[in-house]
């Protein structure tokens, strides 16, 4: 893991090489002088026995050897140092700039020629040495800011270890990223050494990332390059420091590069997992037009075609079959008007429009009472009711009602005739817990909380009858009440279905209306 | 001769309603709740017609089309809803052979059903004539290659001849745009539906008698078409 501000050693060595070395003027100088002392003295002892081109081919070493430490510039210097002791001391008539023979005049050319080319054509070397060494940094340098990038861990985060990778990389003294929103208000994600940025952007304010770049190019040491995106509104990288260099304003230009990459790419997968959730929410959607079409059309299916039948002169029906088509088109239109009515409270519930009307309420007269009104339902299962001693719960009498008769009706449903189902209610703390339990298959694990989503059932494939909206508005009520609603696995087997609510407490259950004012 | 009529629903009120009426007109009907009922049924019950819902809790109502089509001819009268536009094309690509959307009155159905009936007894009793398809007033020669309404001949090109022809060799189905495209013009032409009006619009032109209000050639729209054989007025 690459960490803020941890640069590896051997990048600070690049580093290092990134500004190539200075030529040492002076160095390469003095060696040059220095050198064609020394080739001088030695040389003096045995000028009558060596050939006067050998003195020329040693006073060349000098002059390379200082161009190759002092640069180009040395090179003159060393072969006009050169040119002369060769003309001074080895040249006869010795110690006079006089030159005797017409031949010495073409060593001194000779000498002079390739003294040169031999010290241009080193330091150019050298140059080119100290070039590719730079290039290898800058290369590096780059490949770890566009890797500082890589890691997925948010915009900010990015942007922030690019520029503090860069101000020590590059070096600067200080980098920020400047991006504008969709209302052209300037924010800096990241920001290093560069003082009272996010001042500057408030006061800003309003001006487009053109504007900052305006008061950027008034501000001696701080530039601005603006960042090449092309997806939503736009950015400026600044940058505190020299950028004197060619190569300086390359790495500049491609940390910006960095940036727009950084930024686009956060603001595209923000735009694909937005789309997703909307195709998402489109599907489901979809799939809950479809069945309440198919929940409307149903029951029509069978009334249209009971009444079609019933209307048909010329259809000999006997007086059974129309007693079963009767009862077929009021079962069916039954049907239809709990289906509507569900529909009407989920989008009541959805919308927030539930209206509670609160009252204290027992619930022990409550369950009596729907289970007297759920009477023929329950006859074909083993029906059990434990009721203690309840203090009064403040809710809406006929909401919660509905509620307990949807968990009962639920525990009909789905479980198989003549198997136990049991009804429960006791006190707990500030709450009333009232509780369905059953036999039957139980409920899937994992599925315990989306069986409360509106039209789960279309999702499960599960046909059995029922609107799919039951256990949803269930929820909406209770909650809506301040309480819980969940299932759990019975006990041996089956569903546990259970919903608290809050006890009623330090409220007198009737009291005469305060007055806002009371007088004495 | 009473018909046995098999109808496959999941809606026991449908079942109910459905087969109330269908036996006060005088047929004898079978049901089944399940898609594996149904298959079971479809053998066991030798029924002449099929009534089938597509959503059936258990197999799709396409598959149970392609199974029964596995090894009987017997016409099936797709029950589908809006909204299953795709699956109602999927099940007559599978071999059903006319549809009727929900909710229907019973005189729809039973028409439907009467025209299946009509189509099928032609079916049986062809073999006096091979390569003849007489249905009614139109009569096709398909050796021949020629056309006869009312006993009066109609010219038509080989194009509209072929169109015709693979309708009346499979008459009373509803021949979805695809099948109808692959037979004429052959595969690779599947979704050039243009074609199909064009063509049926021609031959309305020359063999009915009011082309706005076509007698034989049918279209349903979105799905394909059908060629009857008008009902026998008294």
């Amino acid at each position: 893991v690459r960490g803020r501000g941890a640069v590896p050693f051997p990048l600070m060595a690049a580093i290092r090489r990134l500004t190539p070395p200075r030529p040492r003027l002076a160095a390469g100088l003095a060696l040059t002088v220095g050198g064609a002392a020394v080739a001088v003295a030695l040389l003096i002892p045995f000028r009558s026995r060596i050939d006067v081109d050998t003195a020329a081919l040693v006073l060349v070493i000098p002059v390379v050897l200082g161009s190759a430490v002092g640069g180009l510039p040395v090179a003159p210097v060393g072969v006009v140092t050169g040119f002369v002791a060769y003309d001074f001391f080895f040249i006869p008539p010795y110690y006079t700039f006089r030159v005797g023979a017409g031949e010495h005049w073409v060593g001194l050319g000779v000498y002079a020629v390739v003294a040169l080319v031999m010290a241009a054509f080193v330091a150019q070397v050298q140059r080119a040495r100290a070039e590719a060494e730079g290039r290898e940094a800058e290369a590096r340098i780059l490949v770890e800011l566009a890797s500082a990038t890589l890691d997925d861990d948010g915009l900010d985060d990015a942007l922030r270890r690019l520029i503090h990778l860069a101000c020590e990389l590059i070096p600067l003294r200080g980098g920020a990223v400047v991006l504008a929103d969709e209302q052209a208000r300037l924010h800096s994600p990241a920001c290093e050494g560069i003082p009272a940025l996010d001042f500057t952007l408030q006061h800003l304010a309003g001006h487009r990332p053109r504007g900052l770049l305006e008061e950027v190019a008034g501000t001696p040491g701080l530039q601005g390059t603006p960042l090449p995106i092309t997806y939503g509104p736009g950015g400026i990288l600044l940058t505190a420091g020299s950028v004197a260099t060619l190569q300086r304003r390359r790495l500049v230009s491609f940390l910006a590069t960095q940036a727009a990459v950084c930024v686009e790419r956060s603001r595209l997968q923000a735009e694909a997992s937005r789309r997703r959730s909307l195709e998402e929410v489109d599907h489901l959607r979809n799939a809950v037009i479809g069945a309440v079409s198919h929940d409307l059309r149903t029951p029509l299916a069978s009334i249209k075609a009971s009444v079609s039948d019933l209307a048909d002169p010329a259809v000999d029906l006997s007086d059974d079959d129309r007693r079963v088509l009767v009862a077929t088109i009021e079962e069916e239109t039954d049907r239809l008007t709990r289906f509507v009515t569900d529909l009407l409270d989920m989008s009541r519930i959805e919308s927030g429009a539930l209206e509670v009307r609160r009252s204290a309420t027992s619930i022990e007269e409550l369950v009596d009472a729907t289970v007297a009104r759920l009477r023929a339902s329950l006859a074909g299962h083993r029906f059990s009711v434990d009721v203690a001693d309840l203090p009064l719960v403040d809710v809406d009498e006929m909401l919660i009602g509905h509620v307990l008769a949807n968990l009962l009706e639920n525990a009909t449903r789905h479980t198989p005739a003549g198997s136990a189902i049991h009804l429960g209610a006791a006190p707990l703390g500030h709450w009333v817990e009232v509780r369905v339990s059953d036999n039957g298959p139980g409920i899937p694990a994992g599925e315990g909380e989306r069986v409360f989503e509106p039209f789960f059932r279309l999702r499960t494939g599960n046909r059995a009858p029922g609107t799919g909206m039951g256990l949803a508005i269930c929820r909406g009520v209770v909650e809506a009440h301040g309480g819980r609603i969940w299932v759990e696995a019975a006990p041996g087997g089956g569903a546990s279905f259970a919903f608290r609510l809050p006890i009623l407490v330090n409220r007198a259950p009737i009291t005469e209306p305060e007055p806002w004012v009371r007088r004495s | 001769m009473t018909h046995t009529l098999l109808v496959i629903d999941d809606e026991p009120a449908i079942l109910r309603v459905v087969g109330t009426g269908l036996r006060a007109r005088g047929y004898r009907v079978v049901t089944a709740g399940t898609g594996e009922e149904g298959v079971t049924q479809a053998a066991l019950a030798s029924p002449t017609v099929i009534i089938l819902d597509l959503g059936l809790p258990d197999i799709d109502g396409v598959e149970v089309c392609r199974r029964i089509r596995q090894w009987t001819d017997t016409p099936i009268l797709v029950l589908s809803a809006h909204g299953t536009e795709i699956r109602k094309v999927a099940a007559l690509d599978e071999g059903a052979d006319d549809f009727i959307t929900k909710p229907f009155g019973m005189a729809e159905l039973e028409a439907r059903i009467r025209v299946a009936l009509r189509h099928r007894a032609r079916d049986a009793g062809a073999g006096g004539e091979p390569g003849r398809i007489d249905l009614g007033p139109l009569v096709v020669d398909l050796a021949a290659r020629a056309v006869t309404v009312d006993g009066r001949s109609v010219e038509l090109t080989a194009r509209e001849f072929d169109f015709l022809a693979y309708l009346a060799r499979h008459a009373g189905k509803v021949v979805t745009h695809r099948i109808l495209l692959e037979a004429v013009w052959g595969p690779g032409y599947g979704t050039e539906t243009h074609y199909l009006r064009v063509y049926a619009n021609h031959l309305r032109k020359k063999i009915e008698a009011d082309p706005a209000n076509p007698r034989f050639l049918r279209t349903s729209p979105g799905v394909g078409y059908q060629l009857v054989a008008p009902a026998e007025t008294g």
